[in-house]
């Protein structure tokens, strides 16, 4: 019992997290068609950010109302810049899409430099909730709890955004059709940006709660990036319940497989979306 | 006997190459690795006016290539290093497989190599074939391993867990601990690696803490070292011995954790307590480096035997590869680590390692936020601590 | 064959140039400096990469990452067998090797449209990657493996070999029929496969032929690396490297992937090793969104577009 419930909450709130890092992603590859190899690098950026408000006695999780905004500016303007020249310039979607992929890859060398410039590249860590509460004999990190709290929260509220304003139905109509929804009246390249703004937002808030869980470096951010890949997979594109759907399998997956063997759980992320895209290559909740 | 070769009468300068990780994953130890030791002691020479070789005074300079942490760039970097700017000598790059590809190309060459962050024990077996490489640190089997179980027998440590990173750093240590731990009649109990990517060390903590192990080992990298000490004190994981490496010997970690570290164990060691020559130098590493990126573990070493070598060469009179380096693999300097010298293999016709003797230590403890060295023989400054106190209250 | 009908400009392009290429590479390492050599050698394999990738890529569209899984592969082939037989057999023990993992990939990833081929394929070399380290450390117990070093002068010349066989190997395929299959399937999928064009197998069998030139090059290659690891042999940046040079030379024309391959290099080697390295990863950046940003036909496109300029024609076409 003990055993299980470790694996089950263990991997529910590493889950949390790991929803809200491709809920971002799920946007900006969803919506606006760019799979963003510098998704992580934004995280990265929140977590240092977060790190730095820190230092300055500002409390971890109130930094995600500054982090957040910051971020979606930087967002919202990088896709005003770089992608919206893309699209303009792009024959088909296809082409966009590898297009705007190998731009994201060069956006990664630069974030990532402009970090190191910054910060180094010595790992940090702070230490905040850092003590284990027990649910039946089994303990967890009291600020990987809040971390998650945090992270559904988030999810819901976008959602909710999502699904009742104005904004957000025009989101969604350019996720299903941007051509039609560009006919309909919405201004598209807007609500691209808007997207990819988002995205970033949410990257750089799921930086801010990964920062208080663990250590942080500025060569960190691939290896999220490739996890919100396989979530988004996973989960299915565009899909905000998908990404929390896809994050807590992915988190439970990774508990049992990191109790059985822990030099596997990366290994085991590739296999599970390997398979998925064999078979369902649009995920659990894609359309 | 063969007569050494003039120096060239046109060298104005002594060339030093290193391909080094300055940007990419590994990027960190150039700010607190070897790079910095390096660079001191180039800087010290060349303020004195350089070396004197057959009679002139010869400035260094370094010339140093971003490899990015990537491999088969350093491999190329060296390449270039040794063909196109024609370097007389070489420092290594970091860490252990970057050194594996490395140590090849510049033996290759017939250039001298001193190797710095790194294990050597799968390159041991190779040494007799590489005469121009020189491994500087002490690593998993070389007198490490053996000091930290020599020391838990002693204090009467029955189990032991191992926790070791997914790569050829975790894999040497484990496999040396493994060796030492059986054969002085320690249980290891359970040896997990960990991918290189990020972790949940939950499960291992919980999994060591149910079987209530005397010694726990980590073998991993400064993250997930930071990593195990949070998940340690939020589970309350108090094994009689923890040991944690590489990072627990940078004062980062000290810094990080502070009254939590007492009584925890790293790999290295040395501290201002070793000699007076160690106090000095402990002084000016601080004032070149910054007080967190300290290495109580590699700094001294480093910079010894950039000493040493700078002494080889003035000894040699040339800069010509293989008359320096038969004065490396025969003579014995005085360097701040002391008297040093390196074993050749294959009978000192094949590179070098530095014997035990050479270092101010091999195990360290935290104690009151110093680096103390544990050793059980003359290098020691301090106890053992043992059990390692349980975690305070914060 | 009709004689009078040779276009004897579009013959000294297509012949002479290639040809006086061919011998200043063949006389190259008798008399360039020795380091050059080796940068030559650099050149060869990303072209060889680069070629080889958009043989398939290029002209489906599919955009494949598993390029490092297939270099990687051959790396692997020279550490098992370098040591046993001569090294032209390695070659193509590699080659073949890779063909068969490719044709296998191939056949499972079929139902697999644009940006998820992509993603299966590059979670195809992070997962090789995990499992083989996974292996060698915990089930195996070798920590790598040493690979038998050769000359840079033999190293050079299979590069070279593998690149020449490499480009007629691309020009075949884009002239014959064949090619001609799969540029319609680049173009409407459907299309093509109503028109009678077996689709799966051209699509297969070109995947599976591309690969065997990054397994040869993988073999040649692991012999200057001499230590080899899976962190060394399916590093992702192989995987990536191809497309970017494919795509900032310009995939219109199979000379495109090929002086993106040399300058991609070449701007590499000379920012990393420069004044500029500690904002390498900054300026390569820069390069690369701005590529993407102003020439998205890449140089060729670009030199196309002026050349028709140049000749006076109304209108530039904007895609090669």
């Amino acid at each position: 019992m003990e055993q299980f419930l470790d694996i089950l909450i263990g991997g529910l709130l590493i889950g949390a997290i790991y929803s809200l890092v491709s809920m971002g992603l799920s946007l900006q590859y969803g919506v606006a068609k760019v799979l963003n190899i510098a998704h992580g690098e934004f995280l990265m950026f929140g977590a240092f950010l977060t790190f730095w408000l820190q230092q300055h006695s500002i409390n971890p999780l109130l930094t995600v109302v500054i982090v957040g905004p910051i971020m979606f500016i930087v967002g919202f303007i990088l896709y005003r810049t770089v992608f919206t020249g893309i699209r303009m310039k792009a024959a088909h979607q296809g082409i966009f899409e590898s297009n705007a992929m190998l731009a994201a890859f060069g956006l990664y060398f630069i974030v990532q430099n402009i970090a190191v410039l910054i910060w180094g590249s010595t790992p940090y860590s702070y230490s905040y909730l850092s003590k284990s509460f027990s649910v039946f004999g089994a303990d967890f990190f009291q600020n990987r709890l809040a971390a998650a709290i945090f992270a559904i929260g988030i999810g819901i509220i976008f959602y909710l955004f999502l699904t009742s304003t104005r904004t957000g139905k025009a989101i969604r109509a350019a996720a299903q059709d941007s051509a039609t929804a560009g006919l309909m009246g919405v201004n598209i390249n807007y609500v691209l940006a808007l997207c990819f703004g988002f995205g970033a937002a949410m990257a750089g808030i799921a930086g801010s709660l990964i920062s208080i869980c663990y250590p942080i470096q500025t060569s960190m951010g691939l290896g999220y990036t490739v996890i919100a890949i396989v979530v988004v997979t996973l989960g299915g594109l565009g899909s905000i319940p998908g990404s929390f759907i896809g994050g807590f399998i992915l988190g439970v997956i990774g508990s049992i497989v990191s109790s059985w063997q822990p030099g596997l759980t990366t290994a085991s992320y590739y296999v599970i979306f390997i398979i998925l895209l064999l078979v369902r290559p649009k995920g659990l909740m894609g359309k | 006997m063969v007569t050494t070769p003039p120096l060239d009468p046109n060298k104005t300068e002594i060339l030093i190459g290193a391909s080094r990780d300055i940007t990419g994953p590994q990027a960190g130890f150039q700010e607190y690795g070897a790079a910095p030791m390096y660079k001191m002691w180039i800087d010290e020479v060349n303020a004195a006016g350089g070396l004197s070789v057959g009679g002139k005074k010869l400035p260094i300079r370094l010339i140093e290539y971003d490899d990015a942490s990537d491999t088969a760039a350093c491999v190329r970097n060296i390449e270039k290093l040794c063909t196109q700017e024609h370097v007389d000598f070489l420092f290594g790059p970091t860490g252990t497989a970057m050194l594996f590809a490395a140590a090849p190309i510049a033996n290759k060459y017939k250039t001298i190599m001193i190797c710095g962050e790194g294990g050597a024990t799968t390159l041991e077996p190779k040494l007799a074939s590489m005469p121009y490489v020189f491994s500087a640190l002490n690593y998993s089997n070389h007198f490490q391993i053996p000091m930290f179980v020599d020391l838990c027998v002693e204090k009467g440590a029955k189990t032991a867990y191992i926790c070791y990173m997914n790569d050829l750093h975790g894999a040497e240590y484990n496999v040396a601990a493994q060796g030492q731990f059986a054969l002085n009649g320690i249980t290891v109990v359970e040896a997990k690696s960990i991918p290189t990517t990020i972790a949940d060390l939950d499960p291992i903590v919980k999994e060591a803490k149910a079987a209530n192990v005397d010694i726990f080992c980590m073998f991993a990298y400064p993250n997930q070292n930071i990593l195990l000490m949070q998940t340690a004190i939020a589970l309350d994981f108090n094994p009689k011995v923890l040991l944690i490496g590489p990072g627990c010997n940078f004062e980062f970690f000290n810094l990080t954790f502070g009254a939590a570290l007492e009584g925890v164990v790293g790999e290295g060691a040395w501290n201002s307590k070793s000699s007076p020559a160690a106090a000095a130098f402990a002084e000016k590493a601080m004032a070149k480096v910054g007080l967190p990126n300290m290495d109580w573990w590699g700094g001294i070493v480093y910079y010894s035997v950039a000493e040493f070598l700078g002494k080889a060469i003035e000894k040699a009179g040339t800069l010509d590869s293989d008359t320096v380096r038969n004065v490396m693999a025969t003579e014995k300097f005085e360097t701040t680590l002391g008297l040093i010298w390196w074993e050749c293999a294959d009978g000192g016709k094949g590179g070098g390692l530095l014997p035990q003797e050479c270092y101010d230590g091999q195990i360290g403890q935290w104690q009151s936020g110093i680096f103390e060295v544990i050793d059980n023989d003359s290098h020691n400054t301090a106890p053992f601590i043992y059990p390692k106190p349980l975690w305070p209250e914060s | 064959m009709d004689f009078s009908k040779i276009n004897w400009k579009q013959f000294a392009v297509s012949a002479v140039i290639p040809l006086a290429v061919l011998v200043f590479l063949g006389i190259w390492p008798t008399v360039g400096p020795t380091y050059q050599v080796t940068l030559f050698t650099y050149f060869l394999l990303y072209m060889v990469i680069a070629v080889s990738w958009t043989i398939f890529s290029g002209t489906t569209g599919y955009i494949s990452l598993a390029s490092a899984a297939f270099y990687g592969v051959g790396i692997y082939a020279a550490a098992l067998f370098g040591e046993k037989m001569p090294l032209i057999f390695v070659i193509f023990i590699g080659g073949a090797a890779s063909f068969i993992l490719a044709f296998i990939v191939g056949a499972i990833t079929l139902r697999l449209k644009g940006i998820f081929f992509a993603m299966f394929t590059f979670g195809l070399v992070l997962l090789m990657k995990e499992v083989i380290h996974y292996l060698e450390i915990t089930v195996w117990n070798t920590r790598g493996m040493f690979v038998i070093l050769q000359s840079n002068e033999a190293i050079y010349y299979y590069m070279m070999g593998i690149f020449v066989v490499t480009m007629i190997a691309a020009l075949l395929i884009k002239r014959s029929k064949y090619g001609l299959a799969l540029q319609s399937i680049g173009e409407n999928e459907e299309a093509a496969a109503h028109t009678g064009i077996n689709v799966t197998m051209v699509k297969i069998l070109t995947f599976a032929v591309s690969a065997i030139f990054m397994g040869a090059a993988g073999v040649v290659m692991a012999t200057k690396m001499t230590y080899i690891d899976p962190g060394i042999a399916f590093n992702p940046m192989m995987s990536f490297s191809p497309a970017l040079m494919a795509i900032f030379g310009g995939m219109g024309s199979i000379y495109g992937p090929v002086i993106g391959a040399v300058l991609f290099t070449y701007i590499q080697e000379e920012l990393t090793t420069g004044s500029l390295k500690s904002y390498y990863m900054l300026i390569f950046g820069s390069i690369l969104v701005a590529t993407i940003l102003f020439l998205p036909n890449g140089l060729m496109g670009l030199v196309q577009s002026i050349w028709k300029r140049i000749k006076g024609e109304k209108r530039a076409p904007t895609r090669g």
